[in-house]
């Protein structure tokens, strides 16, 4: 890695940060955060148990934060990682800088995951505390490792989306489109199809590192059965690695 | 650039307080394990060894609207009027003078341990003793004096503690009857102070009162040896069990389904009715295997029921996780949607 890497994050992380994209992507990384804010006023107004607290973040874990904020938030700043700046007519005046082209992809995908952090995780332990804070300190500090488990689990997932959506967007013209087919469209119809082909999903080994559950997980369950953990961990990694390394790699040759 | 980099710092410091904060209490929880939740009083009673172990929080029970529901159901079957002669001849209100009730029960895997057991096959547990410990608001005087219009008693002072032994009873004419009176093998029953029953078998109330008295080790103890510090000791009602042993082979126990070392079923009642069930798995390995089942078995359930919407949506209330080698199974279901299932038990041809 060279010095320049992190100065291109750094830049890119600011720039991404006062944007207005990321005015729209913090409503959705602080919708789990605003659901447990209604939990916790339902329980106040005596409308929901407070027995309840570790299955509503469950819940909230296993139905949003995890499969639908954390690759829409992925998606949304992965896939303009090239498309973005050629759109704006940046792009030709980047390459001009005195850096390599790798540095400049390389330092822009790092900034991006930085903002995709940034947003994600700080409301998810918000989330935690919001749901569990009335349970007493016992329940908070029993339910703590698996609050660790899904902050791998989401950490290694985004980092495999970023991978993926950022190859897209070094490669398609609409990488958004390919992104929201392979959420929304492909990822939900292969967990649930016989055969091996849940396997070319993130989903699945994301739902395998998650102790918790959800209906697609539990039907996905009927089929075929959850990868172990280290296979989840390795096979998140070498999606994110190298979806990264081939985006890096088309980036440089393509022509501009 | 300057303010990004606070902000971003910020961030960071507020995600590691907030794991810093979750660090502490999960090292703290380990460390109040061994003190709290202080277990029901009436678990005092309960020796070590036994293969079922329950408790029922009646003040919760009856204060929750369960009550409402179970008057309805006596007065519906003309059994009110049995309540009422219970309440005159004990002087006791089960609905409002008993606070709280463990049990306990050891099986035996040999028959032949047992006489009354010996038309039990071999190998399949029976109950070989059992004991109850009850809570409440007792007048031992007039409930002794109760029960000897009714029975023998004989006395028997063990370790300072006297236990009551009902061996006969008298029909209404007032002749003797050699049937002995309760459940199996003589069983006896003691007061501890002015607010404790103790009932049991004849040697296990005896063991009872060594476990209360603090002369023999009690089920608490194993129970957090077992289940760890997520206790459910002071949920309104529980039992645990140890499968092969307790349940009677009454549990899936196969090649698809790998074996259950400990269960735990618990129950509290806030504003819905909120329930656990808990497995322990042998290995971590048995665990993963043993959720995926469960997992398998609620999705299939839940494919099943789409007709029924109260079936449904408890059944999408279920969660089911996986910690080390403990699997736990817990759903949340309003009191209204229960009514309605046991209306719908009690005359399933409604639904059609």
């Amino acid at each position: 890695m060279t010095a320049r890497i992190p100065l291109v994050a750094q830049w890119s992380f600011s720039q991404l940060l006062f944007s207005p994209r990321t005015a729209g992507m913090a409503i959705l990384a602080t919708t789990p955060v605003l659901m447990a804010l209604v939990y916790r006023a339902a329980v106040a107004l005596e409308l929901a148990a407070q027995t309840s607290s570790f299955g509503v973040f469950s819940i909230l874990t296993a139905a949003v934060s995890l499969p639908f904020v954390a690759p829409m938030l992925t998606l949304f700043y992965a896939s303009g990682v090239v498309i973005d700046d050629a759109e704006a007519g940046t792009l030709h005046y980047f390459l001009t800088r005195p850096f390599a082209r790798r540095d400049l992809l390389v330092g822009k995908m790092l900034g991006n995951l930085m903002i995709v952090m940034f947003l994600f995780v700080p409301p998810f332990v918000l989330c935690y505390y919001l749901t569990l804070a009335g349970s007493g300190w016992q329940e908070l500090g029993s339910r703590f490792p698996t609050l660790v488990r899904d902050l791998m689990a989401a950490s290694l997932g985004i980092f495999a989306y970023s991978g993926l959506f950022s190859l897209a967007g070094t490669v398609l013209k609409r990488p958004l489109l390919f992104g929201l087919f392979f959420v929304f469209g492909w990822q939900a119809a292969a967990s649930i199809v016989p055969g091996a082909i849940r396997y070319l999903t993130v989903t699945h080994y994301m739902h395998s590192l998650m102790p918790h559950e959800s209906f697609q997980s539990s039907l996905a369950g009927l089929i075929g059965q959850r990868s172990s953990g280290l296979e989840a961990v390795v096979a998140l990694l070498a999606i994110g690695t190298a979806t990264h390394a081939l985006a890096v790699w088309i980036f440089t040759k393509k022509e501009l | 650039m300057k303010k990004s980099r606070w902000i971003l710092t910020l961030a960071i410091g507020a995600v590691v307080a907030g794991l810093g904060i979750g660090a502490i209490a999960y090292v703290g929880s380990s460390g109040v394990e061994a003190q709290s939740p202080a277990p029901p009083a009436t678990m005092e009673w309960m020796p070590a060894g036994a293969s079922v172990v329950g408790h029922v929080d009646l003040t919760s029970l009856f204060n929750s609207p369960f009550r409402e529901a179970w008057e309805q159901a006596l007065e519906a079957r003309g059994s009110s009027g049995e309540l009422a002669e219970f309440r005159e001849t004990t002087g006791l209100d089960p609905l409002n003078d008993f606070y709280r009730l463990s049990f306990a029960v050891v099986t035996s895997d040999d028959p032949s341990d047992s006489d009354s057991n010996a038309s039990a096959p071999r190998g399949r547990p029976t109950p070989e003793n059992w004991g109850v410990s009850i809570q409440g608001a007792f007048d031992a005087p007039s409930l002794l004096t109760k029960l000897r219009e009714f029975a023998d008693v004989e006395t028997e002072d063990y370790q300072g503690t006297t236990i009551y032994y009902p061996v006969r009873r008298w029909d209404d004419a007032g002749d003797e009857d050699a049937a002995p009176v309760g459940i199996g093998d003589k069983p006896a029953l003691a007061f501890l102070g002015s607010d404790t029953l103790v009932m049991g078998d004849r040697h296990y109330i005896r063991q009872m009162l060594d476990t209360g008295q603090g002369r023999a080790p009690s089920a608490v103890a194993a129970l957090n040896q077992n289940w760890g510090e997520d206790t459910f000791l002071n949920d309104t009602f529980w039992i645990s069990a140890a499968p092969e042993q307790g349940f009677g082979g009454v549990l899936p126990q196969g090649g698809q389904i790998p074996p259950i070392q400990s269960l735990a079923i618990s129950g509290r009642l806030d504003a819905d009715v909120a329930l656990r069930a808990r497995g322990l798995a042998a290995n971590l390995d048995s665990a993963i295997k043993l959720a995926e089942v469960v997992r398998g078995f609620v999705a299939l359930g839940s494919l099943q029921q789409g007709g029924n919407a109260d079936i449904r949506s408890v059944l999408d209330s279920v969660q089911i996780d996986q910690f080390e080698n403990a699997v736990e199974l817990s759903l949340s279901v309003p009191y209204e949607t229960l009514e309605r299932l046991s209306a719908h038990a009690d005359n399933p041809a409604d639904d059609n």
